[in-house]
């Protein structure tokens, strides 16, 4: 069932936070119910809502740029035509990202696309102790990291640091049982946290 | 020292870790959060992972790919409307045959799924009530009832003032009934949704963007 207030809650905060994730629900709906109808200018509200989302999440799980917008495309698409199809069993936004995930991983496996750029330059050798990462050399040095890890880990991990989503809504985005999500996020850790001892082990 | 490490339930402990990532960022249920605090407090090892998926997390926030300009945006979109355009074009004749072929030979399976949706239709609006959440609304002593429905949203820029915003809700006899959104749009309740009241607002100072949310044939 669609779940009313099933946003980001932290103590002292609750009902601020509720609110902020309701008010995005509530627009998103809105807009599912114009573009069911056809409503281009709902649909190009949507698209404009959600490009930097599904475009931080794509990029971060496909290394060549020109298919995270082939995929972002796509996944719009999928929106526009089967918005009929969207039943109210998660929020829109899950939704939306579930097929971002599927269309992602379909264009990785036709483009035989590693999750790592092979192209890419390994990070910057670390810097003394007396420098401090710069926010390229951060992003690097995570990026590599991450391309280390497998395609899932990649994606649990990116959904929930990144995007902080709840475990149940990512379990929904990756079509996987809830406990798969806490597994894989563990060891996905836990294999990060070993890679990143050598590049930003002083700082993380 | 030996003496300050405590005994720590394994089991326990690691069912704790697989909710660890989810603590971090305040998702878990009341139960869930006071489970993990109670181990936490004891847990040394469980502390230093908190430590470093804060810390992670904070990495991560200069890690992420940088937001492409509203340009691109604009040029994606444009690309993208071409795409939905040309897919709204006819089918061919040979395509509107298979298409026709395929809806005769489907006829009686989507009559079926009809009946059964109007009857699942029929049962969730005779539950709804008992299915819905009942939210108790605040509302000041003395106020009647007040229609909260948003019908068009609004985009500040990041650096519009409180003056600004101010001015855009009066000259656009606006109310604010929600939001942010997580996109930092703000819902607003219009007495019209017309285009020049639209208009008037997308010209305020420190407007982003607004748009109805209203079907296009109502208003």
């Amino acid at each position: 069932m669609f779940r009313f207030g099933a946003g980001r809650r932290s103590p002292g905060a609750q009902h601020e936070t509720t609110v902020v994730a309701d008010a995005g629900d509530a627009l998103d709906l809105a807009l599912m119910a114009r573009i069911v109808a056809r409503d281009l200018a709902a649909f190009e509200t949507l698209y404009r809502i959600y490009d930097a989302r599904l475009g931080r999440f794509l990029g971060l799980m496909i290394a060549r740029r020109t298919i995270v917008e082939e995929v972002l495309n796509d996944t719009m698409l999928v929106v526009w035509n089967r918005a009929a199809t969207y039943n109210h069993q998660s929020k829109v936004s899950t939704w939306i990202f579930a097929i971002a995930y599927r269309t992602a991983l379909k264009a990785l496996h036709r483009h035989d696309e590693p999750l790592a750029d092979p192209t890419d330059e390994p990070p910057a050798e670390h810097p003394g102790p007396e420098q401090q990462h710069s926010d390229g050399e951060t992003r690097a040095a995570l990026m590599h990291a991450l391309d280390m890890l497998s395609r899932e880990q990649r994606s649990v991990l990116v959904l929930t640091y990144f995007h902080e989503l709840p475990y149940a809504e990512i379990a929904q985005i990756m079509s996987c049982p809830v406990d798969t999500v806490k597994t894989r996020v563990f060891h996905a850790r836990r294999r990060l946290r070993a890679l990143l001892s050598g590049e930003l082990g002083d700082w993380l | 020292m030996k003496a300050d490490v405590l005994p720590i339930d394994s089991a326990e402990h690691q069912a704790v870790q697989l909710l660890l990532p989810w603590h971090g960022n305040a998702m878990l249920s009341a139960s869930e959060a006071a489970r993990v605090e109670a181990h936490v407090a004891e847990c040394p090892r469980c502390q230093a992972d908190l430590g470093w998926q804060a810390r992670f997390r904070l990495a991560s926030a200069d890690a992420v790919p940088a937001a492409r300009p509203p340009s691109e945006l604009d040029r994606r979109w444009v690309a993208l409307r071409k795409q939905l355009v040309s897919a709204d074009v006819p089918h061919s004749r040979a395509a509107r045959g298979r298409s026709l072929r395929r809806s005769v030979s489907l006829g009686w399976s989507f009559a079926l799924a009809a009946q059964a949706g109007l009857l699942l239709a029929f049962v969730l609006v005779a539950a709804w009530p008992a299915l819905s959440p009942q939210v108790e609304a605040y509302r000041g002593l003395g106020a009647g009832p007040v229609s909260t429905a948003a019908n068009a949203i609004i985009v500040f820029g990041a650096d519009a003032t409180e003056a600004q915003i101010r001015a855009a809700l009066r000259a656009g006899d606006a109310r604010l009934v929600g939001g942010p959104t997580v996109t930092d749009a703000y819902l607003l309740q219009l007495r019209t949704t017309d285009r020049a009241t639209l208009a008037r607002l997308r010209a305020q100072p420190g407007v982003l963007r607004v748009e109805s949310l209203e079907a296009e044939a109502t208003r």
